[in-house]
């Protein structure tokens, strides 16, 4: 069953065509990954998603809703959550109080003492309950990405969005965070959009892969496939060899 | 986040009795002069904690809350003059019709931030005098004259200490409920990052009015019992900027996150400006007040409660 | 017709004054970041010392320019190294606080000015501000009509300044890229000072102005802010011509206005203009 649905979605700023007539859809369950070279429209998709901006042509739906001319808010009640690719934590807020809006507001509306166990669960969820009322302003970089990882779950568990959760991770570190993000999927059964270009952790975690460039959908399918497509060799290394699994 | 339950019953029950002890101190005998500097005093604190429902908590600093001030102010002061209705009705006319202009110019103003909506704000509030005063058939221009509380000197100032008590107790009711409720998370959410805020479901756009015209309201109100303690009101005292910037400065000089800043705030420069007033006269006291702006910017960007412990500490090693 | 021509004409002289106004203030929001809500409060400082050069010593407030524009630029560098490198060290974002600053310094300035001078309002008169002009078919009040010469002579010297020389460039570079311009060899301490040091001399050249059309007063401040706020938020923040442009517009409204409707409600018409400027496009209009 298709939850989300991108139809045509076109996007100019002034002479930069950012996306032209991207078209495709994420199944209920499945992990999608939406790759490319830099600069080819990956998050600005997410910033039409979530309603950040207004598509200038093309429409967008979520489990039949269109969201194409929502606001934010509305979005995020439905249940559509993302990840900032730059991590922005609540910075004079407590780790808790980071996850209360999205609790509070996003797709389970909670309140009161069922919302704090709720923040809490997410907390346990992605390790970081032990600095629970730490200050967020004073997590390392890393642990405000597992911040913005349970802050988007806490809006809903539906449909998250992650930008870019693997960038600049040390090697060794992906694996833990693969397991993570699996572990999240199992338990919340949360379909996702992966933007990345780590290609061991999209090789790892998608079922399929859509690739875009330049503003365009060049191809889409299995992991296996994408990565021996030539157009997709093209378009990021521009031959035609075929990449190891690492990238 | 502190727990509920018995904790949060235990503060709310402290408020009253702070309230209720607020509202008996003139039977201990007040002279009419403390009651007079108390009222001043409590008008500040109520117009600062209101003011900091949208300045402190969701971060949009208003210049041009002397306009919600004025439109309370002079609700009161014409239905007095020309109808003879009591202020103690007619304040929360003057708080609806405060509310009414927060509305018109809300929606407008708030789609811009920081320097900007300071900025025309400011410029808004000199918009607002400006209609207010120049109202046809109401002759605000020349002035109005607005009657004693009470035949007596002592009855008057008891009846305006009370009614300003009332408001203030109510500013600060209205401003900790905020503080611990749904509403006041969205609020500081805003203020910390309005866009993720916004992708976390919260509805920025409605929830900014709320605060806008709820900081309004209770503004107007407190204006509303001003204007009966000023026998004349002059279109200039009303809506001038030097209250809106000194407003501001309370906040700013107290602290921003809670209600006791700005209730502290106002409490501390009310009475050192009355003081100099007293000792080196109005402009002087202006002077200190500017200073003390540039003080607070500069070295105290999150107000004395945030300030004290460290001020304190490195004092204590000298 | 010709209460048209006249309103036009002397709108576009007055229009001249609020440009002199603005382009100061845009030159030190441009160069350092700093929202100046002393600005016109120095201007009206400027006014008193014309008026006063005039009152106790006879000497023209256009003489006395020569002493007021070197003495504000030494008040304006001052001003940069006292309170806004402070500033800039302690605050990461400049903007709102700069506006509580200056307002804080501006509150300062005006009691100050009331101490000294009284409250009282001010009206100069000179050789020339009774008598008018003719222009074309119009006649122009002597007031108005040296007020555009000031403001003339100020904005051709400052464009020139910009144009021609290193600081000048420097200072343009700074507007554009605060932070690049940095990295390219620019002294940014040394630019700035001097671009507020300029912007404080604009301004008593624009008190001196302005005072030539206007009673003014202490608290004359705040409606002048209002007309450096439009001025610069409609022509765009470092910007010569657009500023210039802008008080022109600014200046032509509210004489056109002032047709129409009661005086009273012309500076109203100022107010709302700015409003809807801030709401439709607070990075200025005429700005690239």
């Amino acid at each position: 069953m298709s939850l989300l649905a991108a139809r045509g979605i076109t996007k100019h700023f002034g002479g930069v065509t950012a996306l032209e007539d991207v078209s495709f859809e994420v199944m209920e369950g499945e992990t999608l990954g939406l790759i490319g070279p830099n600069g080819s429209g990956k998050t600005t998709f997410f910033n039409v998603a979530s309603g950040l901006m207004r598509p200038d042509a093309g429409r967008i739906f979520f489990d039949g809703v269109e969201l194409t001319r929502l606001t934010p808010p509305r979005i995020a009640r439905l249940g559509v959550a993302r990840t900032f690719q730059i991590s922005r934590p609540l910075a004079g807020l407590t780790v808790v109080e980071n996850l209360l809006p999205g609790i509070y507001f996003g797709s389970e509306r909670l309140s009161g003492p069922e919302a704090r166990r709720r923040a809490m669960e997410l907390l346990e969820l992605v390790a970081l309950d032990g600095k629970a009322h730490w200050s967020a302003h004073d997590l390392t970089m890393w642990e405000t990405r597992l911040l913005e990882l349970a802050r988007a779950l806490g809006v809903g568990s539906r449909l998250v969005l992650l930008d870019e959760i693997f960038a600049g991770l040390a090697p060794a570190d992906i694996p833990e965070t693969l397991d993570l993000v699996r572990r999240v999927r199992r338990e919340m059964s949360t379909t996702m959009v992966v933007v990345e270009h780590v290609m061991a952790a999209v090789m790892a975690l998608c079922d399929r892969i859509v690739v875009i460039a330049s503003g365009r959908l060049v191809t889409e399918g299995a992991p296996q496939e994408v990565v021996r497509h030539p157009r997709v060799l093209e378009v990021y290394l521009g031959s035609k060899e075929v990449p190891d699994a690492q990238g | 986040m502190r727990p509920r339950g018995r904790s949060e019953r235990t503060i709310w029950l402290m408020l009253a009795a702070a309230g209720v002890g607020l509202l008996a101190v003139p039977f201990t005998g007040m002279s009419i002069y403390l009651m007079s500097v108390a009222f001043v005093v409590m008008f500040h604190a109520a117009a600062a904690v209101s003011w900091n429902i949208l300045g402190g908590y969701a971060g949009y600093e208003s210049f041009g809350h002397s306009a919600f001030i004025g439109v309370g102010a002079y609700t009161t002061a014409l239905l007095l003059s020309h109808q003879g209705l009591s202020p103690l009705l007619t304040a929360p006319v003057g708080a609806l019709l405060a509310a009414a202009v927060a509305v018109a110019v809300g929606y407008p103003c708030l789609r811009l931030r920081g320097p900007y909506f300071a900025l025309v704000t400011l410029v808004v509030s000199l918009a607002v005098s400006v209609v207010v005063v120049n109202l046809p058939g109401l002759n605000v221009a020349s002035g109005v004259f607005v009657s004693r509380p009470a035949a007596s000197p002592v009855m008057s100032r008891f009846i305006l200490y009370e009614a300003m008590a009332v408001i203030l107790i109510v500013a600060v009711a209205v401003a900790r409920a905020v503080e611990r409720s749904r509403f006041g998370v969205a609020l500081a959410a805003i203020r910390e990052d309005e866009e993720v805020a916004a992708t976390q479901g919260v509805p920025t756009t409605r929830f900014k009015l709320v605060a806008f015209v709820v900081s309004a309201a209770l503004t107007g109100l407190a204006g509303g019992i001003f204007s009966w303690s000023r026998g004349f009101l002059d279109p200039g005292d009303m809506f001038s900027v030097n209250l809106s910037v000194l407003i501001v400065l309370f906040a700013l000089f107290g602290g921003r996150r809670s209600w006791v800043g700005p209730l502290l705030g106002a409490l501390v420069v009310t009475l050192a400006r009355e003081f100099l007033f007293i000792v080196i006269g109005e402009d002087a006291a202006q002077i200190l007040f500017g200073v003390l702006l540039v003080v607070v910017i500069l070295f105290m960007p999150n107000g004395l409660i945030a300030a004290a412990p460290r001020l304190l500490r490195n004092g204590a090693r000298r | 017709m010709t209460q048209l021509v006249q309103a036009v004409t002397t709108g576009l002289l007055v229009g001249l004054s609020y440009a002199v106004l603005g382009v100061g203030f845009s030159l030190t929001w441009g160069a350092t970041g700093v929202i100046n809500a002393s600005h016109t409060m120095v201007a009206v400082i400027g006014a008193y010392l014309g008026y006063f050069a005039l009152a106790w010593f006879g000497v023209d407030p256009i003489i006395a320019l020569v002493v007021i524009l070197p003495l504000f630029f030494v008040f304006g560098w001052g001003f940069f190294e006292g309170l806004v490198r402070p500033l800039k060290k302690r605050t990461r974002v400049v903007g709102l606080s700069s506006v509580v600053l200056t307002l804080g310094v501006a509150l300062v300035l005006e009691s100050l000015t009331k101490l000294a001078a009284t409250a009282n309002p001010r009206l100069l008169q000179t050789a020339y501000t009774s008598r008018s002009f003719p222009i074309g078919p119009a006649r122009v009040g002597g007031g108005p009509a040296m007020a555009a010469v000031i403001s003339l002579v100020v904005i051709a010297a400052l464009v020139g300044f910009r144009q021609r020389t290193y600081l000048g460039r420097a200072m343009r570079a700074l507007e554009q890229e605060p932070e690049g311009a940095a990295l390219t060899g620019i002294d940014v301490r040394l630019t700035s000072g001097v671009a507020t040091g300029i912007g404080f001399a604009t301004a008593g050249a624009a008190g001196v102005a302005l005072s030539m059309i206007y009673v003014f007063s202490p608290t004359s401040y705040l409606p002048w802010l209002v007309f450096t706020f439009l001025v610069v938020i409609l022509g765009g923040v470092g910007t010569v011509l657009g500023v210039s442009l802008a008080g022109l517009f600014a200046g032509l409204a509210v004489s056109l206005a002032s047709l129409v409707i009661p005086f009273v409600w012309a500076n109203l018409v100022l107010f709302v203009l700015l409003i809807l400027v801030l709401l439709v496009r607070p990075t200025g209009l005429l700005r690239r």
